[in-house]
C-alpha cells in the first residue's frame, strides 16, 4: 500500500480478534478500511460481531489479537491501546447514552471546551433542535434524543464517527428523514463514519459501502451502488448473486 | 516475549495497582488469622478439644439449624400473606414486620429473660390475676433459637416480599386454568420460584446466627464465637481463639457452599413481557383469613410488641436514666461511630467498584468479590485479625525504627473503624454494584469519547448518577454499626461507649432495667432508617 493510500485511510485494521471467555471469538481475523469521507456500514444478524467491532475502534474494548491505525496512527496492538479520549472518534450509541442529569445544551457542550454556547447553538441548528436546549431526555421523543446525540458525538469534531444501530429505537415514519438528515451532515462536515445495522435499507440508504458480518468474521464487502444494480458484478470481493443470497440468509430481505 | 505477557504489559495500569492495594488492605484480618496457624495450637488446645470443640460444633449446629428452620416459617408466611392477600392496615404491617430487624438478638434476649424469667413481668401479672406465679425457664437452646429467629426472620421476609410481589398474575391464572387450587400453586409454583429469595435470606440468618455473640453469652449457650472469645479473653490463648476462628471459617465456607448448590442449574426467572401484570391480592375469607392473622400476627406479637412493651415498662421504672445527660452523650458518640463506620464503607465500596470496573486485567477481577466477604465472616475472628494485624505494624515500628506508635491503635477508633469496614463493605458495596449494572457502561463509555479521562467522568457523571444508592449504602452500614456488639465490644477504646456497649454492660451485670433506655434509644435510631429505606422500597413497589 503506498503512503498516499496511507494519508486517505481514516481507518484499518489487521487481523483483529476478540473474545469475551478466552474460548468463543466474538470476532476473528477482521481486516477492513475505510477511505475519508465515506460512510460504511456494518451489516450483520443478532452476535454476528458488528458491536464489538465498533467497540475495538473506540478503544472501548481491547482486542486478544490485531492493530487498528486511526487517521495514520497505530491505536492499538500488542502493546498499547490507547484510550478512548484520545483516539478522535466519536460515538453514537445505540440507546444514545445522553447523561439523564444534564439538559439538552450540557449535553452537547459536554464535550466541548468552556464558553462555547454559540458552538451549541450551531449544533443545535444543524441537527433541528433549535430551541430545546433547557430540556431534559426524558422530555424529548426518541426522535430528538438521537439527534441530541449525534450533535453531542459531533461537538468536539471527531475525524471518524461511530454509529451503533443509530435507527433501531425509531418508528418507521420518522426512519427516512433521519437517514437522509444524517447522511447530509456528516457529508457536509466531511466526516468519515461506520455504522452498524441489521437493516438493510438503512445501510442502501445511507451508506457508500458495505460490510457483511457473520461468526464474527467479514464475509463480504461491496460498494452500496454495485448492490442496487442488477447487471453489474460487485467490485470488491464477493459476486453479486453470493451477496444477494447472503442478504437474503442475514436479513431476510429479497433484494430485487 | 509470549502475547500474554505482551497484553499484561499493555493492560496493566495505575487503577490494577490502586485495585490491587485496597484488596490486599481489605484481606490483611483472615491473612493473618491463616498465617498464624502455621505457628500451632496454643496450651489450652487439648483441652479444648477434649471438653468443649464438640459442645460447639454441637450447639452452633442447632442454633444454625433451627434459627434456619424457624425463621423460613416466620418469613415466608408473613411474606406470602401481605403479598397475597388484602387486609385493612395491610400497608402498615408490612413495613411493621421488618422492625424486628431493629432490634439486635441481645437486646431481644434480654426482654425475653426479662418477661418470662423468674421475677419478671409475667410473674407479676399472674399474681395481680390471682394465679400462681411461675416463670419460665428461658434461658437454654430452644429460648435462643426463638429469640434470633424472631430477631432474624426479616432478611428472609424482605426477600420473599421481593420474589412473591415479582410472580406475574399469568402464572396464577394459568395455574387455576390447569385446575390447581391456591395450596397446590402455592407449593409447587410459588415456593419454588422464590427458593433463591429463601436460600438468600436464611444465608444471611446463619451468617448473623454465627456471629451471635450478647445473645448466646447471656444465655450461657457454648458456641463457637463464645467460645473463640472465652478462649482468647478468659484463658488468654490467642493461638487456641485462632484455631477456632479457623475452624469458624470452614464452617461458613460450607454455608456459601451449601447455599450456592441449592440453586442448582433450575431457572428461577419467571418470563414476563414487558408491561405484563403482577399478580393481584384478594380478601382472605374463612379459615384463611386466620391463617393470615397467625401469620402477620405471630412475628409482629412476639417480635415486636412483647419485647418493645417490655423495654417500655423497664423505662417506666427508671425515669433518671431516661432523660439523663450521660444517655444522650452514649447515643451521640453511637452516632459518630456508626457515621464514620457508613462514610469509610461507602468510600472503600465506591473505590472497589470503579477500581474493578477500569481494571483491564482477569487476574485481579475476583479481588471485588474476595475483599467484600467480610460480612460472612464472624466478628469474633475479624477481632483476632485486626488485633493480630495491628500488632504486627506496631511490633515493626518499634522494633526497626524505636517508634513508639501502639496509642494509635489502641487508644483511638481507627482499629475499630477498619474492622467495621472489613465486616460491613459488602453491606454498602452490593447497592452501589447493583446500581451501577443497571446504569451500565454506556454513559461512562460516552464520556471518554467524549475527551474525559476516567476520574472526570466519575465526578461529572457517574457520581451525580449514584446518589440514591450510595445514601442507601450510607444508611444500610450505619444500621450494622449501631447495633454490632462483638467487635466493638473488643476493639473499642478504653473510653468509648455506645448504646450496644451500654445495654449489653448493664444487662451482664444484670441490671436489666438501666439497660432498658440505650437500648429503646438504638432501636429508636435503627427504626426511623429502616422505616425510611423499606417506605422508599415499598413506594416504588
Amino acid at each position: 500500500m503506498t503512503k498516499e493510500n496511507d494519508r486517505r485511510l481514516v481507518m484499518t485494521t489487521q487481523g483483529l480478534c476478540k473474545s469475551y471467555d478466552g474460548r468463543n471469538y466474538a470476532l476473528r481475523d477482521c481486516q477492513i478500511s475505510l477511505e475519508t469521507g465515506r460512510i460504511c456500514a456494518v451489516i450483520g444478524p443478532s452476535g454476528s460481531g458488528k458491536s464489538t467491532l465498533l467497540k475495538l475502534l473506540a478503544g472501548l474494548e481491547r482486542p486478544e489479537a490485531g492493530s487498528i491505525v486511526l487517521h495514520g496512527q497505530t491505536v492499538t496492538d500488542d502493546q498499547k491501546c490507547l484510550p478512548p479520549n484520545q483516539r478522535g472518534v466519536g460515538m453514537v450509541f445505540q440507546d444514545y447514552a445522553l447523561f439523564p442529569h444534564l439538559n439538552v445544551a450540557a449535553n452537547v457542550a459536554y464535550g466541548l471546551a468552556r464558553g462555547s454556547a454559540e458552538e451549541v447553538n450551531r449544533l443545535l441548528d444543524l441537527v433541528g433542535l433549535a430551541g430545546e436546549e433547557k430540556k431534559y431526555p426524558h422530555e424529548l421523543s426518541g426522535g430528538q434524543q438521537q439527534r441530541v446525540a449525534l450533535a453531542r458525538t459531533l461537538a468536539p469534531r471527531p475525524e471518524l464517527l461511530l454509529l451503533d444501530e443509530p435507527f433501531s429505537n425509531l418508528d418507521a415514519s420518522l426512519k427516512h428523514g433521519i437517514r437522509q438528515q444524517l447522511r447530509k451532515i456528516v457529508k457536509e462536515l466531511g466526516l468519515s463514519a461506520i455504522f452498524i445495522t441489521h437493516d438493510i435499507y438503512d445501510a442502501m440508504e445511507i451508506a457508500d459501502e458495505m460490510i457483511f458480518l457473520e461468526e464474527g468474521r467479514v464475509n463480504a464487502t461491496c460498494l452500496t451502488e454495485d448492490l442496487m444494480k442488477n447487471d453489474q458484478p460487485p467490485s470488491v470481493n464477493a459476486n453479486l448473486e453470493q451477496l444477494r443470497r447472503m442478504a437474503e440468509r442475514v436479513i431476510g430481505l429479497r433484494i430485487s | 516475549m509470549t502475547n500474554k505477557i505482551r497484553h499484561f504489559y499493555r493492560d496493566a495500569s495505575i487503577w490494577s495497582l490502586a485495585l490491587l492495594g485496597v484488596g490486599l488492605f481489605m484481606a490483611i484480618p483472615l491473612l493473618v488469622v491463616l498465617l498464624s496457624l502455621a505457628k500451632g495450637t496454643g496450651e489450652t488446645w487439648a483441652h479444648l478439644t477434649r471438653y468443649f470443640l464438640l459442645r460447639y460444633l454441637g450447639n452452633s449446629l442447632v442454633l444454625v439449624g433451627g434459627v434456619g428452620i424457624l425463621s423460613t416459617i416466620l418469613g415466608v408466611s408473613a411474606a406470602w400473606a401481605v403479598s397475597r392477600y388484602a387486609f385493612p392496615g395491610r400497608e402498615l404491617v408490612v413495613k411493621l414486620l421488618y422492625l424486628p430487624l431493629a432490634i439486635p438478638t441481645y437486646i431481644m434476649a434480654y426482654a425475653y429473660v426479662g418477661f418470662l424469667g423468674n421475677g419478671g413481668t409475667l410473674v407479676r401479672i399472674e399474681e395481680m390475676i390471682g394465679l400462681s406465679p411461675r416463670g419460665i425457664d428461658f434461658m437454654n437452646l430452644g429460648g435462643l433459637i426463638w429469640v434470633l429467629a424472631l430477631s432474624l426472620y426479616p432478611y428472609v421476609y424482605a426477600s420473599c416480599r421481593v420474589a412473591f410481589s415479582g410472580l406475574p398474575a399469568s402464572l396464577r391464572s394459568a395455574s387455576a386454568l390447569l385446575g390447581a387450587s391456591g395450596r397446590r400453586y402455592f407449593f409447587t409454583v410459588a415456593l419454588p420460584l422464590a427458593t433463591p429469595a429463601i436460600v438468600g435470606g436464611v444465608f444471611l440468618v446463619t451468617m448473623e446466627v454465627l456471629n451471635d455473640y450478647g445473645a448466646a453469652k447471656y444465655y450461657g449457650i457454648n458456641t463457637f464465637t463464645t467460645g473463640i472469645f472465652r478462649t482468647w479473653t478468659a484463658l488468654e490463648d490467642l493461638r487456641s481463639a485462632t484455631y477456632l476462628a479457623a475452624l469458624l471459617i470452614l464452617f461458613v465456607l460450607v454455608a456459601v457452599y451449601l447455599s450456592r448448590l441449592a440453586r442448582g442449574r433450575r431457572s428461577f426467572v419467571t418470563q414476563s413481557v414487558p408491561g405484563s401484570e403482577r399478580s393481584g391480592r384478594m380478601v382472605a375469607r374463612g379459615w384463611r383469613r386466620w391463617l393470615v392473622v397467625v401469620a402477620v400476627g405471630t412475628p409482629l406479637f412476639f417480635g415486636l410488641a412483647l419485647p418493645l412493651g417490655q423495654l417500655l415498662w423497664w423505662v417506666s421504672g427508671e425515669p433518671a436514666w431516661g432523660i439523663s445527660f450521660s444517655l444522650a452523650w452514649v447515643g451521640l458518640q453511637s452516632l459518630l461511630v456508626a457515621i464514620a463506620a457508613a462514610v469509610a464503607c461507602l468510600v472503600l465500596a465506591l473505590a472497589l467498584v470503579f477500581l474493578s470496573r477500569w481494571n483491564q486485567l482477569d487476574v485481579l477481577r475476583p479481588i471485588s468479590k474476595l475483599s467484600v466477604i467480610g460480612y460472612a465472616v464472624p466478628g469474633a475472628i475479624i477481632g483476632i485479625g485486626t488485633i493480630g494485624s495491628s500488632q504486627l505494624i506496631v511490633d515493626f515500628f518499634a522494633d526497626n525504627y524505636g517508634w513508639r506508635i501502639g496509642y494509635l491503635f489502641y487508644g483511638s477508633s481507627l482499629v475499630l473503624l477498619y474492622a467495621y469496614a472489613f465486616r460491613f463493605l459488602a453491606v454498602a458495596y452490593h447497592p452501589l454494584e447493583a446500581h451501577c449494572l443497571k446504569l451500565g457502561k454506556p454513559l461512562a463509555e460516552a464520556a471518554y469519547l467524549l475527551g474525559d479521562g476516567k476520574l472526570r467522568a466519575l465526578r461529572k457523571i457517574e457520581l451525580p448518577l449514584l446518589v440514591p444508592a450510595m445514601v442507601s449504602s450510607l444508611f444500610l452500614v450505619f444500621v450494622d454499626t449501631l447495633k454490632e456488639l462483638p467487635l466493638t465490644l473488643i476493639l473499642k477504646p478504653y473510653d468509648l461507649n455506645t448504646l450496644s456497649i451500654a445495654a449489653y454492660t448493664y444487662a451482664e451485670d444484670e441490671q436489666l432495667g438501666k439497660a432498658a433506655p440505650p437500648a429503646l434509644l438504638l432501636i429508636l435510631l435503627v427504626a426511623i432508617v429502616l422505616w425510611s429505606i423499606s417506605f422508599g422500597k415499598e413506594t416504588k413497589r
